[in-house]
Order: structure tokens, then C-alpha cells, then sequence
């Protein structure tokens, strides 16, 4: 949990000062940039032969300056490279799944017109098409990871629920009690480093009753995770119960009205940086549309000519 | 000051009509700005006291009055504002995510504008030594600092009654330090301050104002401190045993050595013995 | 069999910013059928230095021996140390768990470890792990339960409806079931009243008398005093004392580690301080203590 999601840093950095709701807002903004289709629309070219480079290139190139973004915002708001790699850790098992089917499986129909880079005797191939796409959607996700890792390293979890709840606000006036499920995620939050240091323990605890948690096969696994899941769950009614106790005798009532303590504000630089938003926002939009529609390169901006 | 806060008149209490009852016929009062131990060993209804005067269980059978008012459900709510409580496990009952959000829990439930609440939780956390730790998260504390700052998240909310439920039992020697010094300057502060402490730890029995001692759910002993631990066998065999003060005075008088009554502290025997 | 440790370093989080020193090199030797206690306040390293005996945490450097078992994390080191070890012993050093079978490690709160449906099952649970068959695990559980003082009448019940004490109970028990040969308990008496703690202890005596090695890790001085033979004091990753309890209080400041300092010994400290005219040198309990204002009141009030 913790090496994927990343853990609060709580430093100095302009990024730490911002507003958490223009964090999450920018967040959105930049995965949306992300995910933006900056191809042209076909891979075959108007000679009808396909054309991966030509094809390819920009998606990558946006991307690109998209990632150096991302690197510059990671370098300003003191971001651990450290623990990006290790939240990379947890994925590798989603890049390899994308990499078998991907590769083998090309997004065209028709496979005569595509050069495989290998062929197999048994009729399939790996194509270039199908390497490219894979590598372009796993950058998306390692882009996309790292923008979350920011998030989290550089916001408190209460802040991010703090903006979580304001983004609900509207819903409230559907009567739906958007206080309640703040509540519920602030304590999860608060609870989840509770809870890590207990398994941890409770898996100490069982190794030294000889289960390695490592080893064996499906069967033995399951067994030792139920060695682990059960003592947790027992934890979390215990923790549910005194908690519940003690949120009770302090004054806690779930549809009751309450003050809040933590208030988020909107700064002058919050504002700034939310118009350098939208123009990143813009810039890919629009690099975005003239791939798509005009079908223009983003060199070609620059007077670079022609295709690979 | 001798106005009685809290009174229960014959109070039985089970979870459950067929189940054995847990509390039976308690009869108690306790005064404004006393300081009272509850002792008695484990399963004997002492935690279940604390939880009928926060209306965390209901009672049928007989009379619970604080501040002379009869506990019923109408006024629950009312009257439970006044009594706050400190549990055993320092880390279940910490709700924020940092040592203010904590402090500040109580009071946001109150409604309580946040000027006043900042200032608020700027005082408290000072009374309980917390102040420079406000933005630190709960799994960088000690136990201690964590039940400090349970504690100041109650004083905050101007209580007349607060409760410790075991509260020290989990913490190791220093945390139970702190938390003793600190009540001492609670009640120096504050002294119409009624404080409920469920303990196990007879030193600390010895210095309350009164100690009132269960078995198997009925009022053994309710009496001050001396009075109480004159009854070296009926609480040994519920498996408490003596204050030090108390034990080396009546290990020294079976030897013959007499020493005065009036003698209550280790300090103050060792200048007697001495002289 | 010894256990013995030479230099033993252990750094938390060694390549981050929260690094922290648990241990600054510690050595010590441990003796079969020793019983000891293991004080210091928190954050001392002592929790630290018990899971390094099991291999639970591996030391960065310096290393652990018990019997054929070599604990280190320092592979230049490890490699250094079963050079000359036959295949049997490379083996057992891989993964150690043949070694937790001969050193058992009872957390503190152990009862949160805890899952099966019934106290004999989750008994039975270690002896299986460790490759007894489901006889021999169950002989072997029924004997633990006995040593912790639990009769048939508990084995089918389950152990989440006991009471506090006598999951602790259930709990020591599974690690007394693969019958280990030196058992290290992180405060076990935590949380107890005062009649579940008398309990437990007898249960650890008992052990000891019958050859055991005993490691205990406590705050409790009353544990240290009547049941420890040897008692190690621990301060800021290193061992700082290792006496016998009757001249723990003697020879060490216990205030300066932060340590509970028993109240007869602050009576006699006062006592001292007050000019008291007998002689407080050799006492080490409280009924020394009595004894000794007997000897000299009394006599005043015969003479």
C-alpha cells in the first residue's frame, strides 16, 4: 500500500503550499493530458502503406514533453525519485500482462499490411504496431503513477479529503450526506499506517510460527494469508469498536452539523497556477486536435518537414 | 464543594435480561472536584460504570443522577456533554489524522467557530506539553504523548467530569509518569474538576480523595484510601494487592514498630523512621 | 547451546531519510537455561536485538550464533562465516526455519496473532509448520496448553470468546508447542492485572526450571527482581549493564535510562538521605529493607 500510493513528506516546497482541490484539479488536467489520443488518426499513410514512425513519433513526443512536466514537478516539489521506482515495483506485473497481449495482438485488421518483427511457426507474430502501442499506454500509466505519487507525497491525507469533500459539496444539496463519507475516508487514512504496522507484526509473528509467506504453492499460500487475514480482521472490529466509543463520547454525530477546523485557502499563487493549468490544458488540447483532424505533426509546428 | 455529581442509586445492569447481571444493587456518590479510583479485578463492572455515565449502555433498573438530574434518554444528550473519557489504547481512540485535527475533533463537533477553536487548541496542547508537536501524525508519537493529546482533545471541551479508563495501562513507565503529573496539574488547575480514574495501580488508588472497590459486580468497599486498604485480606483475595506506603506501615507494625497516622508518604515515613 | 552475539548493527530504512540506529553494535552471550530480562526504556533497541535472535530482522552488520545458525545481513560476512560448513549447515542458513523452531519468539500482545477456529488448532499450527506430523502436533499441543495451565475443556473452544489472559495464554502456548529450546517473550505481562500477571510468570519459571532459556523483555521491575536470573540493561542501540538482579539497583542509576525505579528502593534512597543509622549497602528487596529497620528500631524499642 505504502509503496504504491506513496507516504506524506511533509516538507516546504511551493507544490506543498498549493491548495489540495487545485492539486486534485491538476491532477485531472494533467492525466487527461495524458490520455489524449495525439496520433493521427491511421496508422496507414496516403500512399496506403502503414506507417509506424510517422504514426508513433508524436504520441511519444508529446509525451515526452509531457514527462518532462511531470520530471520538473516532481524535481520542484522534492519528490523521491526513490520511491517512484519503488512504486513502479508494484506494476510490473500490469506491464508484463499489457506487453503479452499487446504485442502479439495488432490494433489493425489487417495484419498483411503490418511487418511483423518476428513470425512464429505457429502463425503468430510479434508486430511493430503492437510494441509501439504497448510502450505508449505503459508510459501513459507510469506518467499517470507518477502524477498520483505527487499528489500524495506532497499533500496531507486530510487535505486531500478536505478537497475531496468540497468537490462533493454540490451533492449535498441532493441530500446526500457527503460529510459522512469524508469522515469515512479521513479515517481510513488515518488508520491505513495503523493497520500496515500491524500485519507487519502479525506476519512477524506467524513467521516465527514457522509459515513463510513466500513460499509453497496456491493451497499453502492461502493458508498463510488466512493466518494474517484473520488476526487483522480481529484488529479492525477491536479498532472499530473503541473508535466508534470514542468518537461517540467526544460529541460525534454522523448527520449532525460540525465546524471544521482545517479550512483550505485559495491563494493568489493557487490562482496563478491554476491559469498555468489551463494553458497546459490548451497546449494539449490543441496538439491533440491538429493530430487528430488536421492531421499535423507537432514538429511540424517547427518547419520540420515530412514524414520518417 | 460537597455537592454530589454523580449519584447511582441501586443500579443492576445486565447486557442481556437472562444473562447474570454485572452490576448489582450499586450505590455510589460521588462529589464535585473529588478525585475517585475504581478498583477492582477484571470482569467485576468497573468499565461498565464508566460506560453507563456516558450513556454508551442503558440502564433499567434503578437511578443514575448527575448533577442531581436523573439520566434518562430525553436528557442524554444534555447531560452527557459534561463527561468526557480516556481509554486504554492510546491509538484506537486518536480520530485526527494530526495532534490538532485530534484536539480539535471534539470541539468541531460542537460547533465551536474556528477562531475560537484555534485558539483552543492552541491552549490545550500547550496544558498537556503537545504544542510542538501540532502537525505531527499519530505513528510518530510515543503512547504517552498519544494519551496527552487524547486528554487534551477532552480538557478542551470545558467538562465537569472526566473519565480515565485504564488509560496508563498500555504505557510504559514514562508515559505513565506523564500522565500523572499531568493529572496533578489538572486538578491544581481546575479544582471543581470531578475525576474518575479505573485503575489497577493501587500507588495510585492511595492518593485519590476515595476508592471505591467492586467484586463480581457489587460495591465492596467505598471509603476513603486508609479506610479501604485496612482490608489487607478481602482485597487479596480478588487479587489486589497493597499500596507500598500501606504495606511497609503495616509489615513494620507487626514487628511492633507503631508508626503515626498521619503519615501518608514515603518522604515523610523515612523522616519519622529517622528520627 | 550458547547464543552468542558479536558487534550486531541494525539501521531502519537504511537508504531513506527516516534512517534510524536500532542497534550500535552489540555483543553478548547467552547461557542454556539462563533466564533473563532485558530493560530499557522505548526505543532502546531491545525489541530490535530480540528479533535478530530468530531471524526475524537480520543484523546489517556483526552477526548472531546459535548453534549451527549464522543471523547476519552482511552477505560479504555470511559468506565469510559458512566457508568452511558443510552443505547441511549452508542449508540451514538460507532460510532459517529450522532455527525458529529452536528459538521461539512470543510478541508483545501475542494474542493478536491468533486465528484459528479452535485453541487446539492454532496450538497445533507451529508443530505443523515445522513438519510434525498431526499426531505428534497434537501431543505436542496438548502438552503446551497444559504448561500454560489449560485443561481439555478449552481445546474446541474458540480462542477469540477467552479472556484476555487466557489468550495470552493460548497464544504462548503456540510457541511452546514445537517445544523450542529457548523462548523470547516481548512483555508478556502488558496490559495484565496483577493476578494474570503472577499466572504467566509461573508458567515462564516453570519452563526455565525445566532447562529452557529464558529471554524476556520487560518494564515491569517486579518481574525483573523475582524471577530474572540475569538482567541486561539496554540504552540507545547498546547494552549498558549486564548484572544479576540482587545488584541491578545497586550498581545501576535506573533513572538514568529512564527506567521505573522500584519504590523500596526510592524509600531507601530517602532513608539514606534522611541519615538513617543502619546499613542500606547489601539491601536488595524490600524484605531486606524490613528486615534491616527491624534490626534497628526494633532494637531501640526492646533495648
Amino acid at each position: 500500500m505504502d509503496s504504491v500510493f506513496g507516504k506524506y513528506r511533509n516538507l516546504n516546497t511551493p507544490i506543498h503550499k498549493m491548495d489540495a482541490r487545485l492539486k486534485i484539479f491538476a491532477l485531472i488536467i494533467l492525466m487527461v493530458a495524458c490520455f489524449l489520443p495525439y496520433a493521427r488518426s491511421s496508422i496507414i499513410n496516403s500512399e496506403g502503406i502503414p506507417e509506424y514512425f510517422g504514426y508513433y513519433a508524436n504520441t511519444f513526443l508529446v509525451l515526452g514533453i509531457l514527462a518532462l512536466i511531470i520530471f520538473i514537478i516532481m524535481i520542484i516539489s522534492k519528490t523521491s525519485f526513490k520511491s517512484f521506482l519503488k512504486s513502479l515495483n508494484a506494476i510490473w506485473l500490469m506491464i508484463i500482462f499489457l506487453l503479452i497481449f499487446m504485442v502479439f495482438i495488432p490494433r489493425t485488421t489487417s495484419t498483411e499490411t503490418l511487418h511483423p518483427i518476428v513470425t512464429f511457426s505457429n502463425g503468430y507474430a510479434i508486430y511493430w504496431d503492437g510494441v509501439l502501442q504497448c510502450l505508449h499506454v505503459v508510459l501513459r500509466i507510469i506518467l499517470m503513477l507518477a502524477l498520483t505519487l505527487i499528489l500524495t507525497s506532497t499533500t496531507a491525507p486530510m487535505d486531500i479529503t478536505y478537497a475531496l469533500d468540497w468537490y462533493m459539496k454540490p451533492l449535498s444539496l441532493l441530500k446526500i450526506p457527503t460529510q459522512i463519507f469524508t469522515m469515512i475516508i479521513s479515517l481510513a487514512l488515518r488508520f491505513i499506517p495503523t493497520l500496515l504496522e500491524k500485519s507487519q507484526r502479525i506476519m512477524k509473528a506467524q513467521k516465527s510460527r514457522g509459515v513463510d509467506f513466500n513460499k509453497g504453492f496456491i493451497s499453502a499460500k492461502v493458508k498463510s494469508i488466512t493466518t494474517l487475514i484473520v488476526p487483522l480482521l480481529v484488529s479492525c472490529f477491536s479498532i472499530s469498536d473503541d473508535l466508534s466509543v470514542a468518537m461517540y463520547v467526544r460529541g460525534y454525530e454522523p448527520y449532525g452539523k460540525r465546524t471544521n477546523y482545517k479550512v483550505l485557502t485559495f491563494k493568489l499563487s493557487d490562482l496563478l497556477a491554476f491559469i498555468i493549468l489551463l494553458v497546459i490544458l490548451g497546449f494539449f488540447i490543441f496538439l491533440c486536435v491538429m493530430a487528430q483532424h488536421y492531421h499535423i505533426n507537432f514538429w511540424e509546428f517547427f518547419g520540420i518537414k515530412g514524414t520518417w | 464543594m460537597n455537592k454530589p455529581i454523580i449519584e447511582f442509586k441501586n443500579i443492576n445492569f445486565s447486557y442481556d435480561q437472562e444473562d447474570e447481571l454485572i452490576l448489582k444493587n450499586v450505590c455510589f456518590s460521588i462529589n464535585e472536584g473529588q478525585y475517585v479510583c475504581l478498583i477492582g479485578h477484571n470482569g467485576s463492572g468497573k468499565s461498565t460504570i464508566a460506560k453507563l455515565l456516558c450513556g454508551l449502555l442503558n440502564y433499567q433498573d434503578g437511578e443514575i443522577l448527575i448533577n442531581g438530574i436523573k439520566l434518562n434518554d430525553e436528557n442524554l444528550e444534555a447531560l452527557r456533554k459534561d463527561i468526557g473519557i480516556v481509554f486504554q489504547n492510546p491509538d484506537n481512540q486518536f480520530i485526527g489524522s494530526t495532534v490538532e485535527d485530534d484536539i480539535a475533533f471534539g470541539l468541531e463537533n460542537r460547533c465551536i467557530e474556528r477562531e475560537k477553536m484555534i485558539s483552543l487548541v492552541h491552549d490545550f496542547s500547550k496544558r498537556v506539553g503537545m504544542e510542538n508537536f501540532l502537525s505531527k501524525q499519530p505513528e510518530e508519537l510515543s503512547g504517552g504523548q498519544k494519551q496527552r493529546v487524547a486528554i487534551a482533545g477532552i480538557l478542551a471541551l470545558d467538562l465537569k467530569i472526566i473519565i480515565f479508563d485504564e488509560a496508563t495501562s498500555m504505557l510504559d513507565p514514562q508515559g505513565v509518569e506523564e500522565i500523572r503529573k499531568l493529572v496533578f496539574d489538572m486538578r491544581k488547575k481546575d479544582p471543581k474538576l470531578t475525576f474518575i480514574s479505573i485503575t489497577h495501580d493501587m500507588e495510585e488508588a492511595y492518593l485519590a480523595d476515595k476508592v471505591i472497590c467492586l467484586k463480581d459486580g457489587e460495591v465492596f468497599l467505598n471509603d476513603t484510601p486508609e479506610n479501604v486498604f485496612k482490608h489487607e485480606e478481602e482485597l487479596k483475595s480478588i487479587g489486589l494487592g497493597l499500596p507500598f506506603i500501606v504495606k511497609i506501615k503495616n509489615d513494620l507494625l507487626k514487628h511492633g514498630i507503631k508508626i503515626d497516622e498521619n503519615i501518608k508518604n514515603i518522604e515523610d515515613l523515612a523522616g519519622f523512621l529517622c528520627k | 547451546m550458547q547464543i552468542k552475539g558479536f558487534n550486531i548493527k541494525y539501521i531502519y530504512n537504511e537508504n531513506s531519510i527516516d534512517r534510524s540506529t536500532a542497534l550500535n553494535g552489540v555483543s553478548f552471550t547467552f547461557n542454556q537455561g539462563d533466564f533473563i530480562c532485558i530493560v530499557g526504556k522505548t526505543g532502546s533497541g531491545k525489541s530490535t536485538l530480540v528479533q535478530t535472535l530468530n531471524a526475524l530482522l537480520l543484523p546489517s552488520e556483526g552477526y548472531v550464533n546459535i548453534d549451527e545458525f549464522f543471523i547476519t545481513g552482511n552477505k560479504k560476512l555470511k559468506k565469510e562465516l559458512l566457508k568452511k560448513k558443510d552443505k547441511k549447515q549452508k542449508k540451514d542458513n538460507k532460510n532459517y526455519s529450522n532455527l525458529r523452531k529452536k528459538v521461539g519468539l512470543v510478541f508483545q500482545f501475542p494474542e493478536y496473532q491468533l486465528f484459528s477456529n479452535s485453541v487446539i488448532n492454532d496450538v497445533m499450527f507451529g508443530p505443523l509448520n515445522f513438519g510434525f506430523s498431526k499426531e505428534e502436533a497434537k501431543t505436542m499441543a496438548i502438552k503446551a496448553l497444559s504448561d500454560v495451565g489449560l485443561n481439555e475443556n478449552y481445546y474446541e473452544k474458540s480462542p477469540f470468546l477467552l479472556s484476555g489472559g487466557e489468550k495470552r495464554r493460548v497464544a504462548i502456548a503456540g510457541i511452546l508447542a514445537s517445544n523450542p529450546e529457548v523462548i523470547v517473550l516481548d512483555e508478556p505481562t502488558a496490559g495484565l492485572d496483577n493476578k494474570g500477571k503472577v499466572e504467566i510468570m509461573k508458567v515462564l519459571t516453570t519452563l526455565n526450571n525445566l532447562g529452557k532459556t529464558l529471554i524476556v523483555i520487560t518494564h515491569d521491575m517486579s518481574v525483573v527482581q523475582n524471577y530474572a536470573k540475569t538482567v541486561i540493561v539496554m540504552s540507545e542501540g547498546k547494552i549498558v549493564h549486564k548484572t544479576i538482579p540482587d545488584k541491578l539497583f545497586d550498581e545501576v542509576d535506573l533513572e538514568e535510562y529512564s527506567l521505573e525505579v522500584p519504590l523500596f528502593i526510592k524509600f531507601k534512597k530517602l532513608l539514606k538521605n534522611n541519615g538513617f543509622e543502619g546499613n542500606l549497602e547489601k539491601i536488595s528487596s524490600y524484605q531486606d529493607l524490613i528486615d534491616e529497620i527491624i534490626r534497628i528500631k526494633g532494637s531501640k524499642l526492646n533495648g
